[in-house]
């Protein structure tokens, strides 16, 4: 299904057309990096080198004073190492098939049922890019510990092993054990390294994630048991058809481990409080990627299988989407703590994510691909940057940290950038993103795409409001002497800043004479694999004069009631998406 | 079937007297070899069970049998038998009243109740392990032995009137008569009592909540080694001849499962609650251990084949996470855990694997036995287990959280915050004290062949 032929449908008008990246008309050429590597253990070394090096910064001996930032080093190049990789797999991987790529698979616990199963397409490969760039700048941001650096490191790298294998787990006790596994290591970094509230904070979050655990834990057992299968390999249970009610039962369960992750209100307890209290390189981290997981969870798993139980919750998703963007705002108008107020601001992108899965329609459900690669720079951005101001401030209240435009310049401007980002403003990444979610969920989910809407212009009420206190008001004179961003700040903000540009400049990718070049295109990633997914929930066209009155020819209730002239979605992998876009663009 | 098969329980025997002979007959500075001696039999009894056992047959006329249950169980056994050993090795003073003749006579306990093919030397078997498990914790702690002592025999009184009750109304003592004369027409009132009172009085071996004074209060009360015998052996023997009780009265499984899916949900739900509310980390271990017994018995309470599987899986992670927690953990708390990590970073870090092991983290050994005992829940409709299991797994995670936050988020008294040149108290690596922990990645990476020899044992309890 073309995007802009579901645009069409929806009677969208030509300036919303053009502001939204279609894919490129034709196949990606030649790409930097393409068959300069043909790993077939790329998404191994991906999930478990980040491990690996977690235990050699456990293992190696105490580093001589003067060489305090050994494990920061590890850290640092093993997430650049990392970050090549995935550069080098995203641009390797073939944008115009559906199916898995890098695949690998073996045996692990037959008896039980399960392999040792990776693989990844273009959702996954969204998110294995943003936990590269995310965990380098998260890395950055760590430049300041010093107090028990090596736990530090070696729990923060255990994290990012974790997320990847979450990303490219296709065998579902993997994805649960990754999952799971990312817990620990979050809740101790938080515990050590956190604000005055930590122990509060670790203590939140634990209760949520392992709620959220063990709703994922059994929605998996459950789908495993209904389908009779024998194994837990996603493909194999992505067939099963469990009856409606223990469809629906799993789909909460699911949305249940979610949202939780995600979060959403009521699931957020834990974000409000671990992106008020955590250090700055955890903030990112977990804004950054950990939260993403849980929407990578609902399209993977809630909308990409339980079709049936995805449109009876898609009315509650989107209420709970809605409720949490206005909850978000009047939260954070009515704080007066720079970090609160940026961790409330933190839990919009989340909220518009599980609008675009409301939304269940093909628009919608590439907005919401692409906007959890883009809403989780922006929750990075703003959360990271809130922290590290009240860092530099030794201040969090508004009061005390205000009027610092001119005397902290980069990190009030990067802060801004940060909030637009939020707001989902032109030029950056979230833009298209949340543009395709709208335009793609107003029609199905009209309530809630408003209220999202209205949300997002109280938001920016709030954002104003935090700007002129905190960049442009007038200082206290009370207040501490404050420090501009270091350089590492700068390089950790400005890896998130560059991220959000580059994609809202170029989401289909930069091209030379028609060629892509550099980087074959974010929305060339995601969308066949994204277009595979929503199939299922395209509208179905009505049946032409010419055709026969067969029963088969007539719309099923479950689909959208007004047909649509495009063409019947194909899962056939070979057309390429753009195909039907070229001429649905040509009045 | 030749006679050779038994030789791990001669190795094991064998060393048990030689121990306590050498005491007698050898010089004093032998004796510290005796700890070396005793972990190179015992891992020569493993080496025999593997390369033996898989030989299946009986001996005395069908009164011993290897099966893969019994070759799985004895393994399992042996593994947490060495660890213990390792354990111990690492604090010579626990040795000096010669407590290891007894824990080689728990483990030889276990074995006779594995291969056993009667219920009475079911009983027998875990009459044995329970006497010298207590032998063990007593010998260095004689009131809390004593009370040890009462504990278990009124389990031993429960367990005796239950076996006798069940060899009256099978008309047989063995177990596979049991199975024959039971049917599901047989399950009335003094039955269904007679099954209670028997397995109650497993519990009370096992752990399982409200019945878990040996496992908990009596381990916190002697040594390391002693709570390593009660809390990781005799367990692990009890876990055993609840198994091949069950197996026996599959065909009146309505007179068992119930209680048992309770007495499951009460330990998870408990040992969770307390680990997290615990004030030391060999508390905390205590207390995992009681939640991770609930986890073996709700894989029991399944009654079929993929539930006892997931139960042996989850019984030999235990035995290695439990009989060597309590040595790693010692009696520190609070502060002196932040100390305990600059000190001994290793034996620190094999605290922590053991401590997620047991609380079923992940990747770790427990949670993949945990994982297979709640896929047979879900499919056996013990949904409410599942969820109460699931309650208590992440208490559990809590409360190993807890003590990872002391131990290495925590500043010790003795360490210097800032400042050059100040003096570090001395650190001590000893490899050995990571040999658990080792133990227990090396269960989990070895899953596949693990789980693998689990299924195939509950497939010789012939389960359905």
């Amino acid at each position: 299904m073309s995007l802009v032929a579901v645009l069409h449908a929806l009677g969208a008008g030509a300036p919303l057309m053009a502001a939204i990246p279609t894919p490129s008309a034709t196949p990606a050429q030649v790409n930097f990096g393409a068959n300069v590597i043909g790993f077939s253990f790329l998404l191994s070394l991906l999930v478990w080198g980040p491990a690996v090096m977690a235990l050699v910064t456990a293992i190696v001996p105490e580093p001589r004073t003067g060489q305090r930032r050994t494990f920061l080093g590890i850290a640092f190049w093993t997430n650049a190492a990392a970050l090549a990789l995935v550069i080098i797999g995203y641009s390797q991987l073939q944008a115009y098939t559906s199916g898995l790529q890098f695949e690998e698979k073996l045996p692990w616990l037959p008896s039980l049922g399960i392999n040792y199963h990776l693989g990844v397409d273009g959702i996954g490969m969204a998110l294995l890019l943003l936990n590269g760039l995310v965990g380098l700048a998260a890395t950055l941001a760590s430049w300041d510990v010093r107090e028990g650096a090596r736990t530090y490191f070696v729990m923060f790298l255990l994290v990012q092993a974790a997320i990847n294998g979450v990303a490219v787990s296709r065998d579902l006790f993997m994805l649960l054990l990754f999952w799971a596994a990312a817990t620990v290591p979050v809740a101790v970094l938080t515990a050590g390294w956190g604000g005055p509230r930590r122990s509060a904070a670790a203590g939140r979050l634990l209760a949520y994630w392992g709620l959220g655990t063990a709703a994922l834990m059994a929605g998996i057992l459950i789908l495993y048991t209904a389908a009779g299968s024998s194994d837990f390999d996603l493909d194999t249970l992505s067939k099963a058809a469990p009856s409606g009610r223990l469809q629906l039962i799993i789909g909460i369960l699911f949305a249940v481990a979610a949202l939780t992750r995600l979060p959403l209100v009521p699931f957020h307890g834990w974000a409000r409080e671990l992106l008020a209290e955590a250090p700055a390189g955890v903030v990112v981290l977990v804004a950054g990627t950990a939260s993403r997981l849980g929407g990578y969870v609902l399209i993977r798993l809630l909308a990409g299988i339980e079709h049936d139980a995805s449109r009876t919750l898609a009315p509650f998703l989107g209420a709970l989407a809605a409720l949490t963007v206005l909850y978000a705002v009047v939260a954070a108008l009515n704080t007066s703590d720079v970090r609160r107020l940026a961790a409330y601001l933190a839990l919009i992108p989340g909220g518009v994510t599980v609008l675009g899965v409301a939304g269940l329609s093909p628009l919608s459900l590439v907005g919401t691909v692409m906007l959890l690669f883009a809403g989780g720079l922006a929750a990075a951005l703003v959360a990271g940057s809130a922290a590290t101001l009240a860092d530099r401030a030794q201040a969090r209240s508004l009061g005390l940290a205000a009027g610092l435009a001119g005397r902290t310049p980069k990190l009030s401007w990067l802060l801004l950038v940060g909030c637009l980002a939020v707001l989902g403003v032109p030029f950056l990444a979230t833009f298209p993103s949340g543009l395709m979610v709208f335009l793609g969920s107003v029609r199905t989910q009209p309530g809630a795409a408003i209220a999202v809407l209205v949300g997002l212009l109280l938001a920016a009420v709030a954002i104003a409001r935090l700007m002129h206190r905190v960049a442009f008001g007038a200082p206290n004179p009370d207040a501490p002497t404050p420090a501009d961003a270091s350089l590492a700040d700068s390089w950790y903000l400005g890896i998130l800043v560059g991220a959000l540009l580059w994609v809202g400049l170029v989401p289909s990718g930069p091209k030379l004479f028609g060629i892509p070049v550099v980087d074959p295109g974010l929305v060339n990633i995601v969308n066949t694999t994204t277009a595979d997914l929503a199939s299922a929930y395209a509208p179905t066209p009505l049946p032409t004069p010419a055709s026969s009155p067969s029963p088969s020819a007539s719309p099923s209730p479950s689909t959208s009631p007004s047909p649509s002239p495009s063409p019947s979605p194909s899962p056939s992998p070979s057309p390429s998406p753009s195909a039907s876009a070229s001429p649905a663009r040509s009045p | 079937m030749r006679t050779t098969a038994l030789a791990p329980e001669v190795v094991i025997l064998g060393t048990s007297l030689l121990l306590l002979l050498g005491r007698r007959v050898l010089p004093p500075s032998y004796r510290a070899w005796f700890g070396a001696a005793a972990l190179v039999a015992a891992v020569v009894a493993l080496g025999l069970e593997l390369w033996l056992g898989a030989a299946v047959g009986t001996l005395f006329d069908g009164g011993w049998q290897q099966d893969r249950f019994a070759l799985f169980a004895k393994a399992a056994l042996l593994l947490g038998l060495i660890v213990l050993i390792a354990s111990s090795l690492w604090s010579p003073s626990e040795l000096e009243e010669n407590p290891l003749p007894a824990v080689f006579v728990v483990a030889f306990g276990g074995m006779v109740a594995a291969s056993a093919t009667s219920l009475v030397a079911l009983w027998a078997g875990l009459e044995v392990a329970a006497l010298a498990a207590i032998a063990v914790a007593g010998l260095s702690a004689r009131e809390a032995g004593t009370r040890l002592l009462l504990t278990s025999a009124v389990g031993a009184a429960l367990l005796a009137v239950g076996f006798a009750f069940l060899i009256a109304t099978a008309g047989d003592a063995s177990l596979a008569g049991l199975r024959t004369a039971l049917r599901p027409s047989s399950v009335n009132l003094s039955l269904t009592l007679a099954v209670l009172l028997t397995l109650t009085g497993v519990a009370i071996r096992l752990g399982l909540a409200p019945f878990q004074w040996l496992a908990v209060e009596g381990g916190l009360s002697v040594t390391p080694l002693g709570a390593g015998a009660l809390g990781g052996l005799l367990v692990g023997v009890a876990a055993i001849v609840a198994a091949r009780l069950l197996a026996g009265l599959e065909s009146v499984n309505m007179a068992w499962w119930p209680w048992l899916a309770v007495l499951s949900a009460a330990a998870m739900l408990l040992g969770g609650l307390r680990a997290a509310t615990a004030g030391s980390p060999r508390a905390v271990a205590a207390w995992l251990l009681v939640a991770q017994v609930g986890w073996v018995s709700a894989g029991l309470a399944a009654h079929d084949r993929r539930g006892s599987a997931g139960a042996l899986l989850v019984m030999g992670a235990l035995l290695l996470a439990a009989t060597a927690a309590p040595a790693l953990a010692r009696g520190e708390e609070g502060l002196q855990l932040a100390a305990l990590r600059r000190n001994q970073p290793l034996r620190a870090l094999g605290l922590v694997v053991l401590l997620l092991s047991l609380a079923g983290a992940p990747p770790l050994a427990g949670f993949v036995g945990q994982f297979a005992v709640a896929a047979e829940l879900v499919r056996s409709n013990l949904a409410w287990l599942l969820a109460v299991g699931l309650l208590g797994s992440l208490l559990s995670v809590v409360a190993a959280v807890r003590v990872i936050r002391l131990l290495y988020l925590e500043t010790s008294p003795d360490q210097p915050r800032t400042g050059r040149g100040a003096r570090m108290p001395e650190r001590t690596w000893s490899p050995v004290t990571l040999v658990p922990a080792l133990m227990v990645l090396l269960y989990t990476l070895l899953a596949n062949p693990i789980s693998g020899l689990a299924l195939q044992g509950a497939a010789a309890l012939k389960l359905p």
